[in-house]
């Protein structure tokens, strides 16, 4: 009977320590837990992130004509959007107003206006000639185009191209860069298209 | 039915009992065992058959008859999946005890049947696994690709590489994966983003569709992903595994090695080392090269753990770093481009055969690290906690803007760093009245920064939530309730006109899920039903800008609100002596406030030309559908296999359809068995798939027709064979075997190029066996 009572008090001693080894462990488990979860609260500091307004972009394209008899005068046709894709409508979108049977020479300039110091992108587009192309297609109005600079390898680039006017005439005139990486065959086709920007045409 | 006819008797018999004599007051009970196994057998039927008396077995196996009358009779015992025994047995004094083993059914079992998509019926919920040879005839492939197995999972690829699963139509942010017990966190909202999981680590892949399981999140909308690598616990001895896989098309080739051991002295101690390499060239179409759709992957992870009697401790490191080329036709200017790429009959940027990954290419690394401990406490159940640390780096790199930093390498386009710290703290008691649960805390703290272009902001995101699970048994009637509740936080910072903004989001919500599982003779019947809840993510709110590889202008909506999911799915399992078995599914979900992408009017004009505008707004939607996967015994040698699947998904405000849902699918196998002796098997199949077409779109919202409906055939010769002691598993097969060109309405690539042709593949398993075990009973006392 004895024996049984020593045996029964030597369960409940070693259940106690169970317990007791229980709530150790137990505690040594939450300790860790609540380490690991400060340690990465710690870590935790937020930096702000780049400002997107500072990237690379492009708010304007500026195309000015002069006759290359110097008989008419000088015409600008700017599209201008400050604030970039989406948000506001485009500020600016001009459009091209040319006389008739005259050629011009155009120029083209793309600008990055957001930036203190306006960024003129078109000298990167010159830079990297081989990678790009000026496409121009005239819808309904009388003129013929044609690009007059090249790259390196030889390929039309547009940066500056010849506008040849007939008859008085309206349309539109659509003005594609297309970035053709490695692909640049002079063709229109390969690439993706960086500006394509259709402008209201009118010859009179 | 003999079951059945068996209660009913039981009941005649019950009526009679007060009838009987004195002397019939023996009680039997003991214990029913699996005979190869070990492990006891729930629900199996115990019948002293001239007496007319019988009981069941509880989950631990045991079981009781009381009343019995002495003398000598005939026991039967019986269960779905174990031949049915019969034994003779005396029956004298107060009481008898008697262990009985049961065999399983001669073929296999019966999980191991349906191919590729094997339900476990050992879940209340409907469980998909993906395992042992169906896995190694996957290896080398991506998670995706792997998962393609289980019937009414889909992938939306971004070319070959790209796999994203999609389960019952739902994907990305509403499908969780959880990576050996850690809820994957990657950069998953973007279509284009991969899981990033080396598909080698994984010994076997369970699929879990719908909203069954509240356990890991209350999230889990579309459906839940486990990848399990082997337990440590079970590793005996010293051993290994080399696993080998190429591909004609791409010339791509995996290597993936595994080395596991237990410690001979410290039999607690186990660890294990595992490493991939994987490369693949550009892909071929039957007509064309596709240009930059090469990759490489190289990724290793480590394990160790100690186990005794109360205390089990799991350490687990991996790392995981793929490169990506993004097919050179897929990323266009506006939608002009893409209306050229469409209609050109092969893509203008075309190539030969390399190994280079050019411009545009995505390079990912995600590290994973965790911790988990667990403590049993006697008699009351066992401590679980866990801590994972994810550290994801992904870099995506534009062809056309292309900025050398100082060092000479290139700045990546789009660069964000995601941290994520993940902790689990769960209960597990035991059984208490036939009831069995857990109940815990789960959640995860994560911050995202980039640091190249804007896509989505830098944020904090805290989610924590509550947990009750619990499954109660009787008979042939099992039932599994959950239920919790959660709370997710954002902080995000914005920068919006030049001016710094830092908002902040908090939802909270309940989740809960009921299951119920009945038992006939040949037939289970499963019916699931949950309710899940997402938070939008910061795409979904904050999003502003063109997406260039889908030619759209997306805009977030920050006022948005939780979406909420209602999911119901009945399934039948039915089994006949393994001559034929099925399972038969229809689900329904409904999604409250389901956000969605949605096109909206006027195009957004920019200087490179118009954009179809897309915006992210909440509407309801449903989804419903049906899947069915049979197999047939034709003859000793030969099984037929069929499985199909249709998802519906409208949305019911606008009564228009969704778009991007994976089109209906049949599938048929026919396996031969050429050569079987011993352990040695020689086996060769067949099989078709036929996609539909989509024919169920929205005009609005895409811009060019779904692809045309597409047929595919496949053969494969598998083989099991003993080298040098060893179980050498051989894969040579043929993927589309007729090099049709499709183009598949799941693939973004479908819109510039078709999909890759005919592909022939080897696979290689070879288990290797360093230092045998030696004394198995002393390891088991040490497992817990």
């Amino acid at each position: 009977m004895k024996s049984q009572t020593k045996f029964k008090n030597k369960k409940i001693y070693l259940k106690m320590k169970n317990n007791q080894n229980t709530i150790k462990a137990t505690t040594i488990l939450i300790a860790i837990f609540i380490m690991a979860i400060s340690y990465s609260s710690c870590k935790k500091k937020t930096t702000p992130p780049p400002n997107p307004n500072e990237e690379e972009l492009i708010t304007t394209l500026q195309i000015i004509f002069i006759d290359s008899a110097g008989v008419e005068p000088n015409v600008t046709a700017i599209y201008r959007d400050i604030d970039g894709d989406g948000g506001n409508a485009p500020s600016t979108w001009d459009s091209i107003r040319l006389k008739a049977n005259t050629t011009y020479l155009a120029n083209i300039l793309l600008l990055d206006e957001t930036k203190a110091d306006i960024d003129t992108i078109s000298n990167e587009v010159l830079e990297e000639g081989v990678d790009h192309l000026f496409c121009f297609t005239q819808n309904g109005v009388n003129i013929t185009t044609v690009a007059t600079d090249t790259d390196l390898n030889g390929l039309p680039i547009g940066l500056q191209s010849k506008w040849k006017t007939g008859n008085m005439s309206t349309g539109s005139s659509q003005i594609v860069l297309r970035h053709q990486p490695d692909i640049k065959t002079g063709s229109c086709t390969p690439g993706e298209s960086d500006i394509d920007l259709t402008f209201q045409c009118f010859v009179n | 039915m003999q079951k059945i006819i068996a209660l009913l008797c039981f009941a005649v018999v019950a009526l009679k009992t007060s009838a009987q004599n004195e002397s019939c007051q023996i009680t039997l009970s003991g214990k029913v065992l699996d005979a190869t196994t070990g492990n006891s057998i729930e629900d199996a039927t115990i019948f002293i058959k001239e007496q007319q008396k019988g009981s069941h077995t509880l989950v631990n196996g045991e079981y009781m008859i009381t009343g019995l009358c002495e003398g000598t009779y005939t026991l039967i015992c019986q269960h779905l999946n174990h031949e049915a025994k019969q034994e003779t047995i005396l029956l004298k004094g107060d009481h008898v005890k008697r262990t009985i083993y049961m065999t399983c059914h001669t073929d296999s079992l019966h999980q191991l049947i349906v191919k590729g998509a094997k339900l476990h019926w050992e879940d209340i919920t409907v469980v998909n696994k993906v395992q042992g040879v169906d896995l190694f005839q996957s290896s080398g492939l991506s998670l995706g690709k792997a998962l393609e197995k289980v019937n009414g999972v889909y992938n939306l690829s971004t070319g070959n590489n790209i796999n994203k699963p999609v389960i019952r139509g739902m994907h990305s942010n509403r499908v969780l994966i959880l990576n050996n017990e850690i809820r994957q966190e990657g950069q998953q909202w973007g279509n284009e983003h991969a899981p990033e999981i080396d598909q080698f680590i994984a010994k076997s892949i369970e699929v879990v569709k719908g909203a069954q399981t509240i356990r890991y999140g209350s999230d889990i909308i579309g459906g839940l992903i486990l990848v399990n690598p082997n337990p440590l616990s079970e590793i005996k001895g010293v051993q290994g595994e080399i696993n080998l896989a190429s591909f004609t098309n791409g010339r791509s080739g995996a290597v993936s090695a595994l080395i596991e051991g237990r410690d001979k002295v410290w039999k607690g101690f186990s660890w294990r080392a595992q490493g991939t390499y994987k490369q693949a060239g550009n892909a071929k179409t039957p007509t064309y090269y596709l240009k930059n759709t090469g990759m490489r992957e190289l990724n290793y992870s480590l394990g160790a753990g100690y186990q005794n009697k109360k205390f089990d401790i799991e350490l687990f490191h991996s790392y995981f770093n793929t490169d990506i080329a993004i097919f050179a036709g897929s990323h266009i200017g506006n939608l002009t481009d893409l209306y050229n790429a469409f209609n050109a009959t092969q893509p203008i940027d075309s190539a030969g055969f390399s190994y280079n990954i050019d411009f545009p290419y995505q390079d990912v690394v995600h590290q994973l690290n965790k911790i988990k401990m667990a403590y049993t406490l006697d008699s009351i159940g066992v401590l679980k906690l866990t801590y994972g640390y994810q550290i994801n780096t992904r870099k995506e790199f534009d062809k056309n803007l292309k900025t050398k930093q100082d060092d000479g390498t290139y700045k990546p386009t789009l660069h964000f760093l995601l941290n994520t710290h993940n902790y689990d703290l769960t209960f597990e008691h035991n059984e208490i009245r036939r009831l069995t649960g857990a109940i815990g805390i789960n959640g995860f703290y994560q911050t995202n920064n980039y640091y190249g272009s804007y896509f989505i902001p830098n944020y904090q995101k805290f989610t924590g939530g509550l947990f009750i699970t619990e499954k109660w048994h009787m008979h042939q009637f099992s039932m599994e309730v959950g239920a919790r509740y959660d709370i997710n936080h954002f902080n995000i910072q914005k920068w919006e006109n030049n001016i710094l903004i830092s908002p902040s989001h908090r939802y909270s919500g309940f989740a809960s899920t009921l299951a119920l599982r009945y038992q006939f003779p040949y037939i289970t019947m499963h019916l699931n039903m949950g309710t899940a809840w997402r938070a939008p993510f910061v795409n979904e709110l904050y999003s502003y800008g063109v997406h260039h590889s889908a030619a759209s202008f997306e805009i977030g909506d920050r006022t948005m609100t939780r979406e909420r999911s209602y999911n119901t799915a009945l399934t039948i399992d039915f089994n006949y002596k393994n001559k034929i078995d099925g399972e038969l599914t229809f689900f329904n979900t409904y999604i409250n406030d389901y956000i969605n992408l949605q096109p909206v009017l006027p195009a957004t004009l920019t200087i490179r030309g118009a954009f179809p505008t897309f915006q992210y707004s909440q509407t309801n939607a449903n989804f419903k559908g049906i899947e069915f996967s049979s197999s047939i015994k034709l003859n000793s040698f030969a099984r037929w296999f069929v499985k199909g699947n249709l998802t519906l998904a409208k949305d019911i405000k606008n009564q228009i359809y969704l778009i991007g849902i994976p089109p209906a699918r049949l599938e048929s196998d026919i396996d031969l068995t050429l050569f079987q002796k011993d352990e040695n098997k020689i086996s060769w199949s067949l099989g078709a798939s036929y996609t539909f077409r989509q024919n169920r779109i929205n005009d609005t919202a895409d811009y060019v027709p779904s692809p045309n409906a597409y047929f595919l055939l496949h053969t494969d010769i598998q083989a099991k064979y003993k080298i040098a002691k060893t179980n050498v598993l051989i894969n040579l097969g043929i993927s589309n075997l007729l090099n049709t060109q499709y183009r598949d309405y799941m693939n973004r690539n479908r819109y510039f190029a078709n999909e890759i042709g005919r592909n022939i593949y080897l696979r290689l398993s070879i288990p290797l066996e360093l230092i045998p075990t030696h004394s198995t009973n002393n390891e088991k006392s040490n497992k817990i």
